[in-house]
């Protein structure tokens, strides 16, 4: 699939003219894209260490996903919203930077993660999941998000 | 004055070969500055939880200062990284950083935190478990939740905007600005020219 | 009780996503040595 045209058209687009307008607008908004960034981690943290079992083991699985959902998604939705504006202003850049693909791979497996596979697993199964498979979401989550964090950041030093 | 005495010793961190070293590595102040954004989510993520849950805004269901005191170890975890890491970036590159008004503002963020963390660590011991199951905690402790997720906030906000060269000293600034940001020599040399 | 059919395929997920990352970041340690290698020689 190419994304070329995409990324072409976006750089060209008036997302990118208010972007590129003025730096402080940009800043602004990737200071909430931080504070999104906080608010999901937070949240997929708490969910990852309730998982292995390290906090909270006395709260159903069932009952501690439904305490990170909204904010989980709330924080998701920001900081998309808050990412395309900032990548219209940078977009043709982005397009030939390899850890701008590695991250947004990390997002598409990390948002498919979330909704198809641990989300509908925990409400089916909860507390029954054995404690391998337990610790094994809980892992494979951290990993994920700690890649979409990491290769974020290292875009901006490549 | 004030100024002179933090230019000074940003300036005796320089010369140090660490320091240095630090800042002409290709990778290292990289992997210090990503550590410390990274870590930011784990220390302010927890953070925010408990904060959250004094407001009442999320984990209603637990026990508030079961919450506090089960997340303040990876919180606290997280602070020693932030500061340790925080700290070698400023002794990385100590100069530009003193000078600089959003490290300034920051710093005095920082204090008001700690300040604020103090005097809501000391409200929650005095409140008693009583209201744990209400979801809302005392009065007293939200307006400390409120302000602890706002003051973090523009920690935040204004660490992000270091890096930003609006405001630096070979900026063409006002007197009072070069005051503000501590750039001792340009405010120097704008009194001189303006007699 | 029996594990089910969800929670397997839930754990081939998680072996793959979790051998993706230690390849993916495995990669990038070795391309930030051979390039701290090259600074060095």
């Amino acid at each position: 699939m190419d994304l070329l045209p995409l990324f072409d058209w976006l750089d060209t687009s008036w997302l990118a003219d208010l972007a590129k307008a003025n730096g402080g607008v940009f800043a602004v908004v990737q200071m909430f894209h931080l504070l999104a960034l906080v608010v999901l981690g937070g949240m997929v943290l708490v969910l990852d260490l309730r998982l292995v079992g390290a906090v909270f083991p006395e709260v159903p699985l069932r009952e501690m996903l439904g305490y990170t959902r909204k904010w989980f998604d709330g924080a998701l939705v920001a900081s998309l919203v808050s990412g395309v504006f900032m990548s219209s202003a940078v977009a043709m850049k982005l397009y030939y930077n390899e850890m701008f693909w590695a991250k947004m791979t990390g997002l598409l497996v990390g948002a498919l993660f979330v909704y198809i596979v641990e989300r509908p697993l925990l409400r089916q199964s909860g507390d029954d999941l054995r404690p391998a498979t337990r610790r094994l979401l809980g892992a494979s989550s951290m990993v994920i998000w700690f890649t979409v964090a990491a290769s974020g950041r290292w875009i901006g030093f490549s | 004055m004030l100024n002179e005495w933090l230019l000074a010793l940003a300036e005796y961190f320089a010369a140090q070969p660490w320091s240095i070293a630090l800042h002409e590595s290709i990778y290292l102040y990289a992997w210090v500055e990503t550590t410390h954004v990274l870590t930011l989510v784990l220390f302010l993520g927890m953070l925010a939880i408990i904060d959250l849950r004094m407001l009442g805004w999320a984990f209603t269901g637990l026990s508030a200062t079961s919450m506090a005191e089960r997340l303040n170890r990876p919180m606290l975890v997280g602070f020693a990284v932030m500061v340790v890491t925080g700290f070698t970036l400023y002794y990385a590159i100590p100069i530009r950083t003193t000078q600089s008004i959003w490290f300034r503002i920051k710093v005095v963020l920082l204090i008001a935190a700690g300040i604020n963390a103090w005097l809501f660590h000391r409200a929650l011991r005095n409140a008693g478990a009583t209201w744990n199951d209400r979801t809302q905690a005392p009065q007293r402790l939200r307006a400390g939740a409120g302000v602890s997720l706002l003051v973090w906030s523009g920690v935040v906000f204004t660490g992000r905007a270091i890096a930003y060269d609006w405001f630096d000293c070979h900026k063409p600034l006002s007197g009072w600005m070069f005051w503000a940001a501590g750039c001792v020599q340009e405010l120097a040399a704008s009194e001189t020219a303006s007699h | 009780m029996p594990v089910s059919t969800f929670e397997k395929i839930a754990v081939v997920v998680c072996c793959l996503v979790l051998g993706s990352g230690a390849w993916f970041w495995g990669k990038q340690v070795l391309a930030a040595v051979e390039l701290l290698q090259m600074a060095q020689g």
